[in-house]
């Protein structure tokens, strides 16, 4: 199943949507991200694996501003510094994450969640709030709902949901603002395998040329169906860069994965 | 009114209905005030003499407080125990209004700005003679200080009881500081001895009969205009920091100014609380600031439930009825009861008598199903 992005990809002519440069980040002394430089394409899906405790989650903290590095660099397009942005700058510059621990609003409806994801006024909150709402908005969610197959239950609250449709909402808020980073940590855990198929072919259908999706998992079969690229981390540092094979069959990760 | 009023039928449930009801309590109040309380209907066995008219108006500015403190508490999930600051700023201004109003023409000052030593009103008492100045006095004053409070905590991410911790410590230094005498404002006794608002004197049944109207009303409006507010996009939004602010800072919604502008309205609606209760008690004291009397309003609102509105409401009427009785026939038993409340809500009823929990839950579902196939309704 190579896709032509995929083909792209691999032959490093696609455009680097992150450049994370010696990025470290120490919560009391203790470095969770040590050193770490990866580079991040437009137009696939790039995997990151690793042992619990790896740091992969702190990465995209970093990124999304939830937790600041200690050092390092995160450039976005290679020209703007994330790190230094606001946290609503950096969602207007299209970064999305859907956290690991699957984060929808359970008192709001599935509709009402989406649309919190949509903005029509993105530098201005007074006016999203006063004018947002329009058709144009109601539009948007309708497409969303469609891709991400909840359009059935579109009115009933959050918190009703099954754990996999949750994880699905979440990808849909994100996905409302039509990110071009599309960060996703652990999207299939605790789905059963037909949520993991559907998964799967939601993700094929959100690659594009203009997104990059980045996608932490330990489901390592998930990740090598899916991903074009795969990194590995190991205690905050990057152990091995490249497809899912030559990842596996480097004697380092071999080590780390059955030596835990 | 009468569109918002329209608009709430249409969306029909349990929850609609009790919003619905609570609507139409306070319209009745509205109206049955000044229809029993003044002439001829007063003398009738159905009318209201002056200590019931004057409790009604009482609980509604209370109500009213409630719901101010449930529009921080139970949508934005921020617990302020010290939403007694804000009602005391609009307590003290209008008390201020109506002393300067009683010295308008005489020379002299009361006695307590006469202890300072002082024969002339000082600089901040002018113009307050004008209801207007005091009116806007309290407002500017509340919004002023709910900033500070609300950017000092917000900014630095105070949540959960640390925010409750700091919003009691200030409500508590500012009861310190009104306690002593040399700050101008009556000491421990407060400021008192008002005689009139808009002309009308305190003592006569008329100022009470519009004073409880006055409360009754501005806190049905508040309740519709909130109700439209939480239920439109601000509403999704107070719901959203409430239950996973990271999740929606990360989608980019700037939360700290929303957090901002919501508090200071709160802050606002306490202190027009403020502003309809002094005049019905007739005092202005630190009274107002007192950590116990925060702590009461978060805890009517916790009885009725919170993230409904209409039970801050429920919860303030129905805890200030039986306070009053009590208070008035077995005194020492009242901190017994409310404590008692407080064990009952906490332990036993998940959110309040608008949302007790599983253990309730089937008490009221067989009464509605029967009602339901007593009508032959759908479900
Ligand atoms: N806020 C924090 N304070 C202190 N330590 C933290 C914090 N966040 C993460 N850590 C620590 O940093 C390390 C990396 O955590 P992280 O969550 O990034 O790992 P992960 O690779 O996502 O692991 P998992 O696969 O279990 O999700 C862990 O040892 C964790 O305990
Ligand atoms: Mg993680």
């Amino acid at each position: 199943m190579t896709s032509p992005q995929r083909q792209q990809t691999m032959h490093g002519s696609a455009q680097t949507a992150l450049y994370i440069e010696d990025l470290t980040v120490e919560f009391d002394g203790f470095r969770a991200v040590d050193e770490l430089t990866l580079l991040v394409d437009y137009g696939g899906i790039h995997g990151i694996i690793g042992p619990n405790g790896a740091g992969k989650t702190t990465v995209m903290d970093v990124i999304t501003g939830v937790t600041k590095p200690r050092a390092g660099t995160v450039l976005l397009d290679r020209t703007h510094d994330v790190i230094g942005m606001h946290l609503s700058d950096r969602a207007a510059h299209g970064i999305g994450r859907k956290f690991q621990k699957p984060s929808v609003f359970e008192h709001l409806t599935v509709r009402e969640n989406i649309a919190l994801g949509v903005r029509e006024y993105p530098d201005s909150l007074l006016r999203e709030v006063l004018r947002g709402g329009g058709p144009a908005k109601r539009a948007r969610v309708d497409e969303v709902l469609d891709t991400i197959a909840l359009a059935a239950v579109a009115d009933a609250e959050a918190g009703t949901l099954a754990h996999g449709q949750k994880q699905w909402l979440e990808i849909g808020m994100v996905l409302a603002r039509d990110p071009r980073v599309l960060m996703l940590d652990e999207p299939v855990a605790g789905m059963s395998n037909t949520e993991r198929e559907a998964t799967a072919e939601l993700l094929q259908r959100l690659r594009s040329p203009e997104r990059a999706i980045l996608l932490v998992e330990h489901d390592m079969q998930f990740v090598g169906q899916v991903s074009d690229r795969v990194s590995v981390m190991h205690e905050g540092k990057l152990l091995a860069d490249g497809t899912m094979d030559q990842v596996t069959s480097d004697p380092e990760v071999v080590r780390v994965y059955l030596g835990r | 009114m009468m569109t918002a009023f329209v608009h709430s039928i249409s969306g029909e449930g349990p929850r609609d209905r009790a919003y619905l009801a609570v609507v139409m309590l306070l319209v009745l109040v509205v109206f049955a005030v000044p229809l029993l309380g003044l002439s001829p209907l007063a003398s009738t066995p159905l009318g209201l003499d002056g200590y019931q008219v004057n409790l009604i108006g009482q609980v509604m500015a209370f109500a009213l407080l409630a719901l101010s403190l449930d529009l921080v508490w139970g949508y934005a999930g921020y617990l302020s125990l010290g939403h007694g600051l804000f009602f005391a700023i609009g307590g003290y201004l209008v008390g201020m209004h109506m002393i300067k109003l009683a010295y308008v023409g005489q020379s002299g000052v009361p006695t307590f700005l006469n202890y300072m030593g002082l024969s002339e009103f000082p600089f901040y008492w002018s113009g307050m003679e004008h209801f207007w100045v005091a009116l806007l006095g309290a407002l500017l004053l509340t919004a002023l200080v709910s900033f500070v409070i609300g950017f000092l905590a917000f900014r630095s991410r105070v949540v959960g009881v640390y925010f409750a911790i700091l919003s009691q410590a200030f409500v508590y230094v500012a009861m310190l500081i009104m306690s002593r005498n040399d700050t101008g404002f009556g000491g421990n006794n407060g400021i008192t001895g008002f005689q009139s608002l808009f002309g009308v004197p305190l003592s006569a049944i008329e100022s009470k009969v519009w004073l409880a109207t006055a409360s009754a009303l501005v806190t049905l409006l508040t309740l519709i205009l909130l109700r439209r507010l939480t239920r439109g996009p601000v509403g999704k939004l107070l719901v959203g920091v409430r239950d996973d602010e990271d999740r929606l800072r990360v989608l980019g919604y700037e939360t700290l100014w929303l957090k901002i502008a919501v508090w200071c309205g709160s802050g606002l609606l306490a202190a027009i609380a403020g502003m309809l209760y002094v005049p019905q008690v007739q005092v202005a004291s630190p009274q107002l600031l007192s950590p116990m009397l925060s702590i009461e309003i978060a805890v009517w609102v916790a009885i009725g439930g919170r993230g409904y509105l209409y039970g801050a409401i429920i919860g303030a009427i129905l805890v200030n009825i039986l306070k009053f009785w009590l208070t008035r026939f077995m005194p020492e038993l009242w901190p017994f009861i409310l404590s008692g409340a407080v064990l009952l809500v906490v332990v036993v009823l998940r959110n309040g008598l608008m949302d007790p929990g599983p253990t309730f839950r089937f008490l009221f579902e067989s009464v509605r199903r029967q009602k339901v196939a007593g009508k032959g309704e759908g479900a």
